[in-house]
């Protein structure tokens, strides 16, 4: 993992790793590469972001992490939404597109 | 609701064991990390160093990651106590001073509120407390603005003729204002 080229939006690492959870629960490692690969490697977040993200959702109920035996007989802790966090998620998407389609008009302006 | 308040205190109580949980999967990150370094053709060593380097200061991460999943007010609240309580411990003669005046000052004041207390607000004694007693103060409008003061003769005077206000209240009913 390279560092990030594209520094996050504040407030947007809560909606990153919620929409990845949802999609597939998986683990806080398989997480950040799958960030990095989504992207195109355009963003990279680092341990020290992500880590704490976690614990943070997890803290306010919106995941949930249970330990896991992976295919190399290892234990892993795999995050996954709870009902709360589909239905934040909702939410924080339905108010992404509105302020990213808000922002495109303005920056249409000439 | 519920459901927060359990993680919450999940994360007082069974901090040994969360902190055990994040130790185990913060090496798990760093050790994939390290294999997939090894695989792109890095010695172990440096595979390990790339690692590190690339998942931050791991002590630093851990702090962040405590303060992030709560309960650390209490967990503070705990550790300044013990703090306390093992320099009390140290020094008992002046720990035992201390407690002795702070119970005489505690046990001084809340005797003397008691006094004023019962001097002030309650009736005196072979009295009953009667309704029909009211306390009468005065407010003076000046510009709109209501100014306390307190009740001359002459005022008492026109209180005295003006009977409505003193009619008895219905039990359990205070009246609070009554303009003449």
């Amino acid at each position: 993992m390279a560092s990030s080229s594209t520094p996050l939006l504040q407030g947007t690492l809560d909606l990153i790793v919620l929409q990845l959870l949802h999609a597939e629960p998986t683990n806080g490692y398989d997480l950040a590469l799958r960030i990095q690969n989504t992207t195109g490697e355009v963003l990279a977040v680092p341990a020290g972001s992500l880590y704490p993200a976690l614990y943070r959702l997890e803290q306010r109920g919106l995941i949930r992490g249970a330990w896991q035996a992976t295919d190399s007989g290892r234990r892993a802790k795999v995050y996954s939404l709870t009902r709360a966090g589909i239905s934040h998620l909702n939410n924080q998407r339905e108010a992404w597109h509105r302020f990213s389609g808000a922002l495109t008009a303005i920056l249409r302006v000439s | 609701m519920m459901a927060r308040a359990w993680l919450w205190l999940r994360s007082v109580l069974f901090r040994g064991r969360l902190d055990r949980d994040m130790d185990e999967e913060m090496s798990a990150h760093l050790r994939r990390a390290t294999e997939r370094f090894e695989a792109s053709g890095l010695s172990s060593d440096a595979a390990r160093t790339a690692a590190h380097r690339e998942f931050g200061n791991v002590a630093a991460i851990k702090e962040e990651a405590r303060d992030a999943r709560g309960g650390r007010g209490l967990e503070s609240i705990v550790a300044d106590l013990r703090y306390g309580a093992r320099g009390l411990s140290r020094t008992p003669f002046a720990a035992l001073t201390m407690i002795v005046v702070f119970a005489l000052g505690i046990g001084c004041n809340a005797a003397l509120f008691l006094f004023i207390s019962s001097l002030v607000n309650s009736p005196l004694p072979g009295m009953s407390r009667d309704n029909s007693l009211v306390r009468i103060r005065g407010i003076e409008r000046r510009a709109g603005i209501s100014v306390g003061r307190s009740s001359r003769i002459p005022s008492t005077a026109t209180t005295r003729r003006s009977r409505r206000c003193f009619r008895p209240s219905p039990p359990g009913h205070r009246r609070t204002s009554c303009s003449m």
